[in-house]
């Protein structure tokens, strides 16, 4: 009982902290993404267990190919932290990860569908 | 009633301070009107838990019959077992602010995608304009907004976790 209203103590220290944010700092869609924050550590705890489960019954999440134009939109906003932050540039990484695990995953499926088609045609 | 209310929060630290002390920083920095210190406060509430956990710890080490002398008492080693605690604190505090360096940089990632988002395209550029901008940026803002919060919670759930441990050795007889 008592780390329950602990728990909702806390919790409601991080909604206030979002809500903060988000009316002081946010521009658009404020009251949809307070309660999409609010929902995050519950969809962090679903995600923890589906997350295992998909380690269990399935070989690997399906990944989609990266959109275009993803890499500059990404140094578009690095230019706008630095307008805004100043520091030193930082060089984003997400597209390029992202277009590197896509690629490992057509590897990998490229593979499995040779494999497959090798046990059944004969090789020349 | 108010004595009850009283007596019921100084046995829940956690709820005392989230209740009282918080809410009271916000309202001085809102008061205040420093747009970009608020910010600063509202991501920094995590980090003051720790320092207030420590506070704490400190504070009952130096009085003699304090809460942490009788939980150790029986212990062989005690005071080898409240320096362990303090250190386990500013463990605690170092975990909290690595974690608060990555909260803060994507906080201020998901800034600069909404400034991005939101600026003026040159209608001159015509079919040079780069393929599904704003699709892109709201991607990017998204993602940026998921990992502040993600970042944030998990600082919470350390000091809770702490400040939990704390404050039943701090409530016992």
């Amino acid at each position: 009982m008592r780390l329950a209203i602990e728990i909702v103590a806390i919790y409601s220290l991080y909604i206030t902290g979002v809500t903060i944010i988000l009316k002081r700092y946010g521009k658009k869609d404020t009251l949809p993404m307070i309660v999409a924050a609010g929902a995050i550590p519950v969809l962090v705890v679903v995600s923890f267990f589906e997350a295992i489960f998909l380690m269990v019954f399935r070989s690997a999440p399906r990944v989609r190919p990266c959109p275009e134009g993803l890499d500059v939109a990404e140094m578009i906003v690095e230019r706008h932290r630095q307008e805004m932050f100043g520091g030193e540039t930082q060089h984003p990484k997400f597209a390029f990860e992202w277009a590197r695990v896509y690629a490992l995953t057509l590897e990998r499926e490229t593979k499995t569908v040779k494999n497959f088609a090798r046990s059944f045609l004969p090789v020349a | 009633m108010i004595d009850n209310i009283g007596g019921w929060l100084q046995h829940n630290l956690i709820v005392f301070i989230a209740v009282i002390l918080l809410p009271i920083k916000f309202t001085i920095v809102r008061l205040c009107r420093d747009q970009e210190a608020e910010s600063v406060a509202v991501l920094a509430v995590p980090e003051d838990l720790c320092y207030v956990s420590l506070g704490l710890i400190a504070g009952d080490m130096i009085n003699g019959a304090g809460a942490f002398h009788r939980h150790y008492a029986p212990s062989t080693h005690a005071s080898i077992d409240l320096v362990i605690v303090v250190g386990l604190n500013l463990f605690v505090a170092v975990f909290v602010h690595r974690l608060s360096q990555i909260c803060t940089a994507q906080f201020k990632l998901w800034r600069a995608a909404q400034k991005a988002m939101n600026a003026d395209k040159d209608s001159k550029q015509g079919e040079l304009a780069l393929p599904n901008e704003s699709d892109n940026l709201q991607l990017l803002m998204n993602r940026h907004f998921l990992l502040f919060c993600i970042g944030y919670a998990f600082q919470f759930t350390a000091v809770l976790l702490w400040l939990n441990w704390v404050a039943k050795i701090i409530a016992e007889p």
